[in-house]
């Protein structure tokens, strides 16, 4: 630790003595780079390798169970399946403005938000404020027997729905 | 080289030019006598450090350095202990779980792990043999007596942290090792019992105890480690500097 | 002054050693075992895109996080990449596709696989992973014991599938582990060891002398250990079993048979075979081999014991499997007289029958022994509740740094090695062990660790706890118990999850399947249901009074809600077109394994007479799903619609046996 306070200040006091003048600066060259190493290895560090979160993906029954007009809540994985015109297609249920958990109010058919009131139409898109944007289609998939699976890490464009 | 060399000071200066600089270290840069006394004045980090020192007792043969590995093991230990706190959960299936997660998971887990304990063994070594030098250099001797308590104190704290962290793991030696630790604490007098209730939360070593050494050992201890410390190197400054081997001819090696 | 040297060397150390982390964490094995499982793939790979998905994989850690299995976090995919990849079959070690078994592949994401493995699931190195390093938590279990796995959820019996776990469970029980040794839902288990007050009446000293030094060399299918006695100590239990008086009336039984006159050789051979006695015992090794060996019992038991045992094995040991038959007192003699005259040992001394003079010190010494050895945990298994072996709960998962190796130096200091050695060998660890030889073979030794090995500490959670689907329903008392109990039906027969493994029908929903006129006829006079499998249920000459009080019992009792009463529902039969169901039976080839009139396979049941046998809902409910009800069954199921197996079901219904048929073939009943 003194060493390196007393090396700090050695390049300005003896800048005539070449020798003294590159050890120093080797040590503090080295200093240096341990701490920007360090840096880095603790920024790796800090960076989880596994997440116990759970699934993205999830099941969401049946082709069958979505006929036209339906809308499906699934509160743990926070999104809507919702049976629209000629086929299926899954909603975040996260409101756009600040992340509170939307919910769908079948006698008005607004999904609201609880928060600040946001109001948002069954395909997503914002009838009013103060949400910025229209809830993410998230995309949906069916195996060759019609069931469905819904992942919520993956956003599609607004209006793709899977034919039936 | 050379001009690496012009390069390199250039930027020092265009550093301590700086507004940013200017305004942490709020003097000149000119290596007067008034200027270094300002540097240590004007900066809460360095202020207990005194503005000048004997160039002898910076000698290794004068203190070993012994207080001076102390505090560096302690610098890492808190730099190391507060990286192992962001994957460490003191709950008792957990705490062992997360030791195999430093283990197969972490980037470098292993690695901070092994620096924290060993960093520990070098602070308690460390503080031990620095208490033997002021002994043997009599150090202990006014106007130091104070200090010398202070030391005692901070000895005590220093095994308390590490016993308090031997629990932490949650593996076998841990469990054993407090439970034969308590369980000595119990047999003193009157206190004992009460003592050890307190300690483990409870009459068992279970996760009562876990939370409660690992509170002790992440806040309490180490606020005391670090209270007890400014005072101690304070004293340190306002009894004369570090005291080396006794010498015959009286000692004047204090500059105020 | 070479201050600034120590500066320039420290730093530079310095820097040195903190840059071996990073570079170690780097060099991660499971990184390079990812990298050529992405060569490995893209090379196996059938198309560019799938070679190119293989290569995009990105190295990182792979793991199957069961919160609600014991939070297991299992990493072993980590490397073993391919475990559930279908394109990696037959790939060299660790990329292998993992095998098709109950659980896998659908399971794995259920499962994990610790769960059945073993090892340390949160490792990402291959020494800790597979619990090669010193004392290590939970070392994976061997293949070979890898049954032990199944045995940790399913705590039945019988695992359907895991032939050496129920082979190790059986053998447990038939060895009378569970006489010394606890083990939870095994609390109640006696032994079937005779009491030993009545071996004085049926055998002699020479004979006791030579069961207690090897019960193995006498009789193969013994199921008493052998307890290293030395000759003294063979005296001495001999002296003291001796000794013992017996009670009056079963002496006065032996007695009274012993009087009697000898029968006929000739007519008790054929009642031998008639009543099937090798469907339990053997003869000369030939026989099911579940209780004694006879070839030689003649020179074990005196002629007076057989007979009055034959009459009623149950006065004798109330825990026999023996059943009783019927016979007549004539019948009784027959038997005996060709045992006397075939089931002997020529070569053995005259007086192996002889009975001891009692020497009282012997005797009293004997009796030390007996506790000290505890023989008394099977033979007298009344006044002994006290288990002095160590309880077995939670051995699977014992530390091997817990064990004692004693004298086996010569074993992998590993829990399945210790086991193996252990129940082969157990006096092999030190001498004066009170645990005796029980002579298994190498493929039993390996079925019993495979069960020790799947009682673990702790039980499963309770979603992953299987259940067998029908509990030990109720086991009727009164007259029909009595009835049971003196056939002894659960030697053989299984009901509920309790019973014997002999017989392959399980009588648990027998009520629901046939009819009861036809199980009347078949309990007095049995005969074998499937062409290709020997007779097998003996013949206890059970009058037709005690038959009908069985068979309606059954009928009341053995139900499963699952089977129809009247698949018809309440309309006879002929309303659902048997003639279509004649029509589909010769459409999806029936015939190939059922004999049915003249012709036919012979690999399923005939049913020329399925109608007089079988009831239509039992039929019907067969038909809709066979492996519902066998899992190992062959007979396919065709995925019939409710009307065409209705049909199918009234066209067999229709199939009963013609009257006068039915007289010819039964006249000889009683």
């Amino acid at each position: 630790m003194r060493e390196a306070g007393e090396g700090m200040a050695l390049p300005l006091k003896s800048s005539e003595e070449t020798r003294r003048e590159f050890l120093a600066r080797l040590g503090l060259g080295a200093c240096a780079l341990t701490a920007v190493g360090v840096g880095l290895t603790v920024l790796d560090y800090l960076e989880p390798k596994v997440l116990f979160e759970p699934p993205t993906e999830f099941k969401a029954g049946h082709l069958q169970d979505y006929p036209e007009g339906t809308i499906k809540f699934d509160e743990e994985h926070r999104a809507y399946i919702v049976g629209g015109q000629g086929g299926v297609f899954a909603l975040s249920a996260v409101c756009t403005h600040l992340g509170c958990i939307t919910r769908y109010h079948a006698d008005e058919g607004v999904i609201a938000c609880p928060c600040h009131g946001s109001r948002f139409d069954a395909e997503g898109s914002v009838v009013h404020g103060p949400a910025p944007r229209a809830l993410p289609w998230l995309e949906v998939k069916a195996d060759t027997d019609g069931n469905l699976t819904v992942d919520t890490s993956v956003v599609v464009p607004h209006g793709k729905v899977l034919k039936v | 080289m050379n001009g690496n060399a012009f390069s390199f000071s250039q930027l020092g200066t265009l550093i301590r030019g700086s507004a940013v600089y200017r305004s942490i270290v709020r003097h000149g840069t000119a290596e007067t006598n008034r200027n270094r006394s300002l540097v240590i004045f004007e900066n809460l980090f360095l202020h207990v450090h005194p503005v000048k020192v004997r160039e002898k007792t910076l000698k290794f043969s004068h203190t070993y350095w012994l207080g001076g590995i102390t505090v560096s093991a302690l610098v890492v230990l808190i730099a190391t202990g507060i990286l192992l706190m962001f994957y460490y959960h003191p709950s008792v299936p957990q705490a062992y779980r997360d030791m195999k997660e430093l283990k197969f998971v972490v980037d470098n887990g292993v690695f901070y792990r092994n620096l924290h304990r060993w960093a520990a063994h070098l602070m308690v070594l460390g503080a031990l043999l620095h208490m033997g030098r002021v002994f043997y250099h009599r150090a202990y001797r006014p106007p130091r007596q104070f200090n010398w308590v202070i030391g005692v104190v901070l000895l005590l704290v220093t095994l308390l942290l590490s016993y308090t962290g031997y629990l932490l793991p949650w593996d076998q030696l841990a469990f054993w090792g407090v439970s034969v630790g308590t369980n000595m604490a119990k047999e003193a007098p009157i206190l004992g019992p009460p003592l050890r209730f307190l300690m483990l939360g409870g009459n068992i070593v279970s996760e009562n105890a876990l939370l409660r050494f690992y509170v002790l050992h992440c806040v309490l201890l180490p606020a005391a480690l670090l209270g007890f410390l400014g005072v101690h190197i304070w004293r340190v400054r306002k009894d004369g500097g570090v005291q080396g081997p006794p010498e015959p001819p009286a000692d004047d090696e204090v500059e105020p | 002054m070479p201050l600034r040297r120590i500066f320039a060397i420290t730093s530079i150390l310095f820097l040195a050693v903190l840059a071996v982390s990073p570079l170690k964490n780097a060099l991660r094995p499971y990184r390079g075992f990812q990298r050529a499982f992405a060569r490995l793939g893209a090379s196996r790979a059938k198309s560019l895109q799938a070679a190119k998905a293989y290569q995009q994989q990105p190295v990182a850690i792979r793991q199957i996080w069961l919160p609600d299995f014991e939070n297991r976090v299992d990493r072993c995919t980590t490397c073993h990449l391919g475990v559930q990849d279908a394109s990696m079959a037959g790939a060299p070690e660790p990329f292998r596709l993992h095998p098709a078994s109950y659980h896998t592949p659908k399971d794995t994401g259920r499962f994990g696989c610790t769960a059945c493995h073993g090892g340390q699931g949160l490792a990402t190195l291959e020494k800790d992973a597979h619990g090669a390093v010193a004392d290590a938590e939970s070392p994976m279990v061997p293949l070979k014991f890898i049954e032990s796995g199944c045995g940790r959820c399913h705590t039945s019996e019988q695992v359907a599938g895991a032939a050496t776990l129920s082979l190790g469970r059986a053998a447990l029980e038939r060895n009378g582990c569970y006489a010394c040794h606890t083990v939870k839902g095994h609390e109640g288990f006696r032994s079937e060891a005779p009491p030993i007050e009545a071996v004085a009446l049926k055998t002699g000293a020479e004979a006791l002398r030579r069961w207690l030094k090897d019960p193995k060399a006498v009789d193969p299918n013994a199921t008493m250990p052998r307890f290293q006695l030395s000759a003294s100590e063979v005296e001495e239990l001999s002296h003291y079993v001796f000794s013992l008086a017996p009670t009056r009336a079963l002496a006065d039984r032996v007695q009274a048979a012993a009087a009697e006159p000898a029968g006929d050789a000739a007519k008790g051979k054929a009642l031998f075979a008639e009543s099937r006695c090798i469907s339990c015992h053997t003869v000369e090794g030939k026989g099911n081999g579940s209780a004694p060996e006879l070839s030689r019992v003649a020179s074990r038991a005196s002629a007076g014991w057989l007979l009055a045992f034959l009459r009623d094995p149950h006065a004798f040991n109330p825990r026999t499997r023996m059943p009783r038959f019927n016979f007549s007192a004539d019948e009784e003699r027959h038997v005996v007289a060709y045992m006397e005259a075939e089931f002997k040992d020529f070569d053995a001394p005259k007086e192996i029958l002889d009975p001891l003079h009692v020497n009282q010190t012997l005797a009293e010494k004997g009796k030390v022994l007996f506790r000290q050895k505890g023989c008394y945990a099977c033979h007298a298994p009344g006044a002994a509740v006290d288990r002095f072996g160590p309880p077995l709960d939670g051995i699977g998962d014992k530390r091997a740094a817990s064990l004692d190796f004693g004298k086996r130096t010569d074993i992998a200091h590993t829990l399945p090695a210790w086991l193996e050695a252990k129940v082969q060998k157990p006096g092999s660890f030190q001498d004066g062990l009170k645990m005796p030889t029980f002579t298994l073979s190498p493929k039993e030794a390996q079925a019993v660790v495979t069960a020790l090995l799947s009682l673990g500490a702790k039980p499963v959670p309770q979603p992953y706890r299987s259940v067998p689907t029908v509990r030990a329903s109720l086991l009727p008392g009164g007259a029909v118990g009595a009835l049971m109990d003196k056939y002894r039906c659960l030697s053989c027969h299984q009901i509920g999850d309790r019973g014997g493994d002999i017989s392959t029908a399980p009588l648990t929903a027998e009520g629901s399947k046939v009819k009861r006129d036809w199980l009347v006829d078949y309990l007095v006079l049995s005969f074998t249901i499937r062409p290709i499998l020997t007779d097998r249920m003996p013949v206890f000459q059970m009058t037709r009074d005690e038959a009908t009080q069985l068979a309606q019992a059954f009928e009341t009792f053995y139900l499963d809600p699952r089977i129809p009463e009247d698949p018809y529902a309440g309309q006879p039969a002929s309303s659902k077109d048997p003639v279509e169901g004649k029509r589909l039976y010769d459409t999806l080839g029936c015939r190939a394994c059922h004999i049915l009139g003249a012709g036919g396979g012979y690999y399923g049941p005939p049913l020329t007479e399925a109608g007089t046998r079988l009831k239509p809902g039992w039929t019907y409910a067969w038909l809709k799903g066979p492996q519902k009800w066998r899992a190992d069954v062959r007979c396919p199921n065709y995925g019939l619609t409710d009307a065409s197996a209705l049909q199918l079901t009234a066209y067999l219904d229709t199939l009963v046996k013609s009257p006068t048929a039915s007289k010819a073939k039964r006249g000889g009943t009683r």
